[in-house]
């Protein structure tokens, strides 16, 4: 970045430089403005627009009336509190501007269900009160930040990192294109912000440094053909998994990972396995699956869990213990069998929703590290029990039932699959066959490819003519036609019953064991898990038809399936083959390697962005000191030029003895300069020892000299010496320590 | 009293700092024809006068302290006596005495050997303390006062005494009091062989004592000390000095640190130094480079003394030195 010529006047108290601010403002907006494709509407963007020039109008008023820069930078920042807090507040706040204590919950509020937003809304997010809220002050942040590297830190090129961070934001987001035109613009206003700050034509340095921002954001952008559909909860995790409020958005990504990661592992009474849920989806109104909107209620702790809806006490149950520990898995969502009775060891921030009565949710994403104990109790019905059940009518499960928006085609094919079914239950195994053991094959990639990936209606229709999906097309279709055939249906979203470790009683589930399967609810049986995913998992014994016309192949099926566990090594049936690949195996070799660098890439390039910044952090501090230094004014332009010398000599490892005075310090660092910098050096001093022995002015070119020393003490250094003086700046870290120590 | 000895050239024209810089470099290298290869001596002497101090030499017999004063005395053409300290010498042989004139029937002053610009006192540790505090409280006060009378020194006045150390025969020791008088103490040490070669050929014929023509007059000597009087202290630097003496008071291998009157001194003659170097105020370095010969005499080492107790005094200001932080602003003490 060129440094400035007389940087005291251009950045005196005083000097509020308007064109500059202005110009920073324009800019925040053109990068901000790249943000539309991710919200619908443009009020937030007005609003943004309004806050942040409050904050820099106002920071530039305090500097216009002699204010110090920081303290201006004060003003920018009170001012930007009271103007988000006109936007969020929704009438808690005094006089409109003032928040108060009801404020500050609201703002708590807001900020979780914006969160709920960002993670479980698909782009263009419509911009309710919270998310104004939180585009408002995110972007008067983002002004006083960019008020601060300008006037303060009097770094205005450094403004370009501030743009690029906001022009990078749309590539994280799934299904979006970025806008070249607002990058463009903001390009235009960046080069035009060194035009002004600099007061002469860039230097290469800073129209490098603005084609290198755009030139980033470009390739990330390319870099991410999946992109990370919720920053909020993924960019912290690193190696895990997080599943959010609504896992199914993520579910695809998390099984296309490279390398599975351990979830959890749990020990079990049960032979096969348990399926662990972790929430059900009831609602596909929108453009996929989600969970039905659920309000957390105190009472629901779950040592005692309320009994499964719609389960005859006649109907026979098996009675299983589960032993969870939770690995690598952040969710909001408690993994556990179903339908449980009963659970120990999480403390009382974990309860059961109202709503399906299994499902048990936190605040928080808190599950990570929890080890705790489940007893749950799975029907295992007779036969006679499901066909006593055909006849009894279910009730009050309407929101299970809704086919709005069902294509025809879907309808007709369900009525086709099902035509020889003497009843529902046996509409139902004979849909699980359709899928199972039909002309469908298992691929996570196929639908990413063909544009079809998602649980929507669109979605379902164009995979059961492709007939070609992963877990969450075969859920939902299945769902979806139960639905069209009068059965209430929900989709489950949880895990495979995982690895078993040899014979023993405890399995190991990792992240390719995500799963979604439909749950069929039957009147004195309630809700019945099916399998119709191919190749995956395992289908209860009891998943047969119960009418004449009961297949060969479905039993045999259905036997091997029984007696196998989901990692069993058996061959015996031919629709076993799939079946028993284990769940690892047949999920790595469907991702293939474009999965596997796909899925690593997000998180290396955000991880190596935050590692590289923060590695660049000395050098930026060092930076700036430097750069305020050589801009002090008068009376002190020399005394804090001359310490830059010295702590530049300390950096490129001249050690330098703090008590010596400035003549003896000044013989060590001459060692090392050339001729021009030896003589700079010489007028550095004199003008020092002018300045704060002889009360005299130095004159402001001791600034060029010792910039002319801090060249010449670079040139004279080693390459290594000038890297480890860059990054890792002596006079940053290390006080210098006195050499002679007193009374030898 | 005391307004006698402070400002005695009050009121003198200064001499430009080119000016005085120009007339101590000739000084310099005439005294040098006398003494050889002892410049940073020559140098001291010579930053001491100028800073209106009394300098003490101190030193083995016939190394050349009297050659040295009286070189110095010699080239700045003014009045010059010389009194050779003896044990038997009384104080009015130095101070003068009032004699009865017949004609004027009135006591006349007739005024001794210390009424001079310049006053050698050679050997002053042989002649008795009362004889020594005789000259020593001229020193201070620069006046003479006898039979009720008080006559007022010449200006300038200075001092330069010799003395040999404290081991030689038949010597009383300037006590602590009295050496705190002087403004500096130093020493010659042996010459190297080369300048001791060079000193027998020249002395062969003549003593280059006597070649040695008056090089200053003593009304541009007055305006040489105005100059150093005006030169500029800032306050970090009064600070600085104000440090170093006052660690000598604590540092552990000393039983007496440096008093009030050594501050005041040091940055006199830190003031002449950086005059001599052509500079207006005062620098760091001036006060490091004085604080030797400033300091030095005025220490008492924790159980040592002695001749070896010279350089050990110059050690431990050395490291006093050192170890004191310069100061760069007033915030950064």
């Amino acid at each position: 970045m060129p440094l400035s010529r007389e940087p005291g006047d251009r950045f005196a108290p005083g000097n509020a430089r308007w064109p500059l601010t202005a110009l920073l403002w324009l800019t925040l907006m053109m990068a901000v403005g790249s943000l539309h494709p991710l919200f619908q509407g443009s009020g937030w963007w007005f609003a943004a627009a309004v806050v942040s020039a409050l904050v820099l109008g106002a920071a530039g008023a305090a500097r216009a009336a002699h204010w110090p820069s920081v303290v201006a930078s004060a003003a920018g920042l009170i001012v930007g509190v009271l103007g988000s807090t006109a936007f969020v507040s929704g009438g808690t706040a005094l006089l409109g501007i003032i928040p108060t204590a009801e404020t500050i919950d609201r703002i708590r509020v807001l900020t979780e269900q914006a969160r709920d937003a960002i993670v479980s809304d698909e782009a263009p997010i419509v911009v309710g009160d919270a998310m104004l809220g939180v585009i408002v002050v995110t972007v008067a942040a983002g002004a006083l930040l960019v008020d601060l590297l300008s006037r303060v830190s009097r770094m205005p090129g450094l403004t370009g990192v501030v743009f690029a961070i906001v022009l990078v934001v749309p590539s994280f987001i799934p299904d979006v294109d970025p806008s070249w035109v607002w990058v463009v613009l903001t390009v235009l206003g960046y080069v035009a912000v060194l035009v002004v700050s600099t007061g002469r034509r860039p230097s290469r340095t800073s129209i490098v440094t603005a084609v290198a921002a755009v030139v980033v954001a470009g390739v990330v952008t390319s870099l991410l053909p999946v992109s990370l559909a919720s920053p909020l909860s993924n960019l912290g995790t690193g190696t895990g998994i997080s599943t959010g409020v609504n896992p199914v958005i993520n579910l695809g990504k998390d099984l296309r990972r490279g390398t599975a990661v351990d979830v959890l592992s749990y020990t079990s009474s049960s032979a096969q396995g348990d399926y662990l849920k972790l929430v059900d989806l009831v609602d596909f109104s929108g453009t996929r699956w989600s969970p039905a909107s659920v309000r957390l209620d105190g009472k629901n702790t779950v040592e005692k869990l309320p009994q499964a809806p719609g389960i005859a006490k006649s109907t026979r149950r098996d009675t299983v213990t589960t032993d969870v520990s939770v690995n690598l898995l952040r969710s909001p969502y408690l993994p556990i069998p179903v339908p449980a009775t009963a659970i120990t060891g999480v403390d009382s921030k974990w309860k059961y929703v109202d709503a399906s009565g299994v499902t048990v949710r936190s605040t928080s994403e808190g599950s990570q590290g929890l080890d705790y104990k489940v007893t749950s109790r799975p029907v295992d019905p007779t036969r006679s029990q499901i066909v006593r059940s055909l006849d009894k009518a279910p009730a009050g499960l309407s929101a299970y039932e809704s086919v709005a928006g069902v294509p025809a085609s879907i309808t007709r094919l369900a009525k086709k699959v099902t035509s020889g079914a003497a009843n529902p239950f046996d509409a139902a195994v004979q849909l699980q066959d359709y899928f199972r053991n039909g002309e469908f094959t298992y691929s996570e990639d196929t639908p990413v490819r063909e544009g079809y990936d998602g649980s929507g209606l669109d979605m379902v229709e164009t995979f059961l003519k492709r007939k070609s999906g992963y877990c969450v097309h075969f859920a939902s279709a299945m769902a979806v036609m139960a639905r069209t055939l009068g059965i209430p249906s929900r989709i489950a979203v949880g895990f495979l019953p995982g690895t078993q470790e040899g014979s023993s009683e405890n399995w190991t589930v990792t992240s390719n064991d995500l799963h979604t399967w439909p749950e069929l609810y039957f009147q004195g049986l309630g809700w019945i898990p099916f399998e119709p995913t191919v190749g995956q998992g395992t289908t209860s014994s009891y998943l047969q038809q119960t009418g004449t016309e009961a297949t060969p192949s479905s039993s045999a099926t259905s036997s091997a399936s029984a007696s196998d566990s989901a990692t069993a090594q058996a061959t015996t049936s031919t629709t076993a083959a799939p079946t028993t690949a284990q769940v690892t195996t047949s999920a790595s070799a469907a991702t293939g390697t474009s999965g596997r660098s796909v899925g690593g890439a997000p998180f290396a390039v955000v991880g190596a962005a935050i590692l590289v910044l923060v590695a660049l952090l000395p050098w930026w501090l060092r930076t700036s000191r430097r750069r305020r230094r050589l801009g002090q004014d008068p009376p002190d332009t020399a005394l804090w030029a001359w310490r830059e010398v010295v702590d530049t000599a300390r950096d490129l490892g001249v050690s330098v003895d703090p008590a010596a005075t400035p003549q003896a310090t000044a013989a060590l660092v001459r060692e090392r300069l050339d001729a021009p910098g030896a003589s700079a050096l010489e007028r550095l001093l004199a003008g020092t020892q002018r300045e704060r022995f002889g009360d005299l002015p130095a004159g402001a070119i001791v600034q060029d000299d010792a910039r002319t020393v801090i060249r010449s003490l670079r040139q004279g250094a080693g390459p290594v010496a000038r890297c480890v003086a860059a990054l890792v700046p002596r006079s940053l870290f290390v006080e210098a320590r006195p050499q002679t120590a007193q009374g030898a | 009293m005391t307004t006698t000895t402070d400002s005695p050239s009050t009121g003198t024209a200064k001499m430009e700092l080119d000016e005085v810089q120009h007339h101590a470099r000739r000084i310099l290298e005439a005294v040098a024809t006398v003494i050889d290869g002892k410049a940073g001596a020559i140098s001291t002497a010579l930053t001491v006068l100028l800073a209106e101090g009394h300098l003490l030499i101190e030193d083995v017999p016939g190394v050349g302290k009297t050659q040295l004063a009286r070189a110095l005395a010699k080239a700045f053409g003014a009045s010059v006596s010389r009194i050779q300290f003896t044990p038997d010498l009384l104080p009015s042989d130095i101070t003068g005495v009032s004699i009865f004139d017949r004609q004027s029937n009135e006591f006349e002053f007739k005024p001794g050997p210390v009424f001079a610009n310049i006053v050698i006192g050679d050997e002053i540790n042989r002649a008795s303390p009362k004889t020594q505090s005789a000259l020593l409280e001229s020193l201070e006060e620069r006046q003479v006062t006898v039979d009720g009378f008080s006559h007022p020194l010449p200006d300038p006045f200075l001092v330069v005494a010799t003395q040999n150390p404290v081991e030689m025969e038949g010597t009383y020791s300037l006590p602590e009091a009295q050496r705190d008088r002087f403004m500096a103490r130093i020493s010659l040490g042996y010459p190297d062989a080369e300048s001791e070669l060079r000193m027998l050929r020249q002395r062969e014929t003549q003593s280059p004592l006597d070649r040695l023509e008056p090089l200053v007059s003593v009304a541009d000597l007055r305006r040489m000390i105005a100059t150093v009087r005006s030169v500029y202290v800032a306050s970090v630097v009064e600070r600085y000095a104000v440090d170093i003496v006052q660690a000598t008071r604590v540092h552990p291998d000393l039983r007496l640190g440096a008093s009030p009157r050594a501050t005041l001194q040091l940055m006199r003659a830190a003031k002449s130094w950086a005059a001599l170097n052509g500079r207006r105020f005062v620098i760091p370095d001036d006060v490091d480079a004085l604080s030797g010969p400033v300091l030095g005499h005025r220490l008492i080492l924790a159980g040592r003394s002695g001749a070896g107790a010279v350089s050990a005094a110059y050690d431990i200001v050395e490291s006093v030195v050192a170890a004191t932080p310069v100061p760069l602003d007033e915030s950064s003490h």
